[in-house]
């Protein structure tokens, strides 16, 4: 990691820090501060994983109200704000779909997020396609189609790595080396892009 | 399963961890495993930050329900009371101990806390103790009513006789509520400056809720201790005040314990966000004369733990220039400020 780039990750993890301290201090206006910053972050991913507007919507609640009331939980040396708000997003979501399963999938495209979301999309409007999201895009693209679908089969159908290995007709162990390379290569492709843009969307 | 065993099947499972696509089991086995294994916890700590990109470009939430989010966020957890901004440590100390209150554990409030013989409920109760002297003296009704000239000791035995055999949410929402109460008097004060309320000694009333804060926060430290939580200090626009407070009053009771002559003073370096640098004399009615005797640089939350008489002043890290024995008397008569009662 380049000198510059350990510096900024260094701030990020104080401002997250102090961030979480004023929640843990009751401070009304840090709760707007991380609406703001997050709730388009994690309304993004459970409307992805839920299909569901509404349940979206539940899911977001969710997860702010869980952080003003256990904002200790974050602990900053574990990495980022950002990561673990959408660590908690994402879980609420796949719980959701998989309680709700018979239900809820009517698709089953894992490719969904490879292809432009802005047209059609059933649970809204796609804030920026440029940039990071596009260049994101672009890295997931350059995956190996087996890679990119067992990881987009995970992420954002919910599947376990057992259902994934039974959907790609793999044996598990397989599925989770998948897994594994799949997400490995696009933290590395992710890495450069926030490199390039400070704190990425 | 030996360390191996699990480092070999956490390996292969962060990934899957990463995107919750392991079973419940699985998960637990890899969370369990990431605490004491650095490598796996980076590895996963950047598998996290990549799994947060995938759900790819943004989608904008319905507009409008922050308002609503704001009102369910206060009724699971209240915030910190709207108050002056001298009084915005002690209502931020509130809404912090209140937190660490709520998620303590039934078998946690009789632990002791402070003093050898307090337990958490009695320092709860004690705090609820010396904030009803404040609310007492800006005229608000308390529960027992306040006698006048009570002093802290008196009152806390007040407080803890007339709470006795209450359950702890009891106590714990009777501490919070008068707080509040408190906060709210403090609203409609139209000249904060010209009060003074009496908590053993009179002390304007700014100064008194500066106090209240840092007494908060210490036995704040004292319950997370007892309950096996990690403490948190203020935040630096809160400490400062308390470390400045503690800074004036440390001429009030310095010449008591700091051999004469009287005439000169220490500079004091408090590091660390804020912190910042006092010239205290070693007795408030004597100018100091000339140069500092001595320069003390030491950390400002371990100055205010020293101050609140919570550390051993020849343990914490200081550095000392000039008259190294004067410097040693000034430490060795900070925790005697009684900042915390």
């Amino acid at each position: 990691m380049s000198a510059l780039l350990q510096q900024r990750s260094t701030g990020a993890a104080r401002d997250d820090a102090r961030l979480r301290d004023r929640l843990v201090f009751g401070d009304e206006t840090a709760f707007i501060d991380l609406y703001e910053r997050f709730s388009s972050l994690v309304y993004t991913i459970a409307a992805r994983v839920t299909r569901d507007r509404r349940a979206a919507e539940d899911v977001t609640q969710e997860v702010f109200l869980a952080v003003w009331q256990r904002p200790l939980a974050f602990d900053p040396a574990k990495g980022s704000l950002r990561g673990w708000v959408a660590m908690m997003a994402h879980r609420r979501a796949v719980d959701l779909v998989r309680r709700e399963e018979a239900h809820r999938r009517t698709t089953l495209d894992g490719r969904l997020h490879a292809e432009p979301l802005g047209h059609g999309d059933p649970v809204g409007d796609q804030v920026s396609d440029a940039d990071a999201a596009e260049r994101l895009g672009t890295a997931l693209r350059a995956l190996p189609e087996h890679l990119s679908r067992a990881v987009t089969l995970a992420y954002l159908e919910g599947r376990t790595y057992r259902e994934v290995a039974v959907e790609l007709g793999v044996p598990e162990g397989t599925a989770k080396s998948r897994l594994r390379e799949g997400l490995r290569r696009l933290a590395v492709a992710l890495q450069s892009i926030h490199a390039q843009d400070g704190e990425g969307p | 399963m030996t360390g191996t065993q699990s480092h070999s099947t956490v390996v292969g499972l962060i990934a899957a961890w990463a995107l919750d696509a392991c079973s419940p089991a699985e998960r637990d086995l890899v969370e369990a495993h990431l605490g004491g294994c650095p490598a796996c916890a980076r590895e996963a700590g950047e598998l996290r930050e990549a799994a947060a990109d995938l759900g790819g470009a943004y989608l904008r939430p319905p507009p409008g329900r922050l308002a609503g989010l704001r009102a369910a966020a206060a009724g699971r957890r209240p915030p910190a009371t709207a108050v002056p901004g001298y009084a915005a440590p002690y209502a931020a100390q509130v809404a912090a101990l209140d937190l660490l209150l709520s998620g303590l554990e039934p078998r946690d409030w009789p632990r002791i806390a402070a003093y050898g013989e307090l337990s958490v409920r009695d320092l709860v109760v004690h705090l609820a103790a010396s904030d009803g002297l404040v609310a007492a003296g800006l005229g608000l009704t308390v529960r027992p009513p306040a006698v006048p000239g009570e002093t802290l000791a008196a009152r806390t035995a007040a407080v803890l006789h007339a709470e006795r055999g209450w359950p702890v949410d009891r106590v714990r929402q009777s501490w919070r509520a008068q707080a509040d109460a408190l906060c709210h008097a403090l609203v409609g004060q139209a000249a904060p400056g010209t009060v003074t309320v009496t908590l053993d000694r009179p002390v304007p009333l700014v100064d008194a809720l500066t106090a209240r804060a840092f007494e908060t926060w210490i036995h704040g430290e004292d319950i997370a201790a007892a309950a096996g939580r990690r403490p948190l200090p203020p935040l630096p626009e809160h400490l400062h005040p308390m470390a400045d407070l503690a800074a004036r009053i440390l001429p009030h009771v310095l010449f008591r314990h700091v051999p004469p002559p009287h005439d000169r003073s220490v500079r004091l370096h408090l590091t660390g966000d804020g912190g910042g640098s006092w010239t205290v004399p070693l007795r408030a009615t004597v100018p100091g004369r000339g140069r500092p005797a001595a320069v003390i640089s030491v950390d400002v939350v371990e100055f205010c733990r020293l101050a609140g008489d919570r550390r051993d002043p020849a343990r914490v890290p200081v550095e000392v220039r000039g008259d190294t024995a004067v410097a040693r008397q000034f430490l060795a008569a900070v925790p005697a400020m009684a900042v915390v009662p």
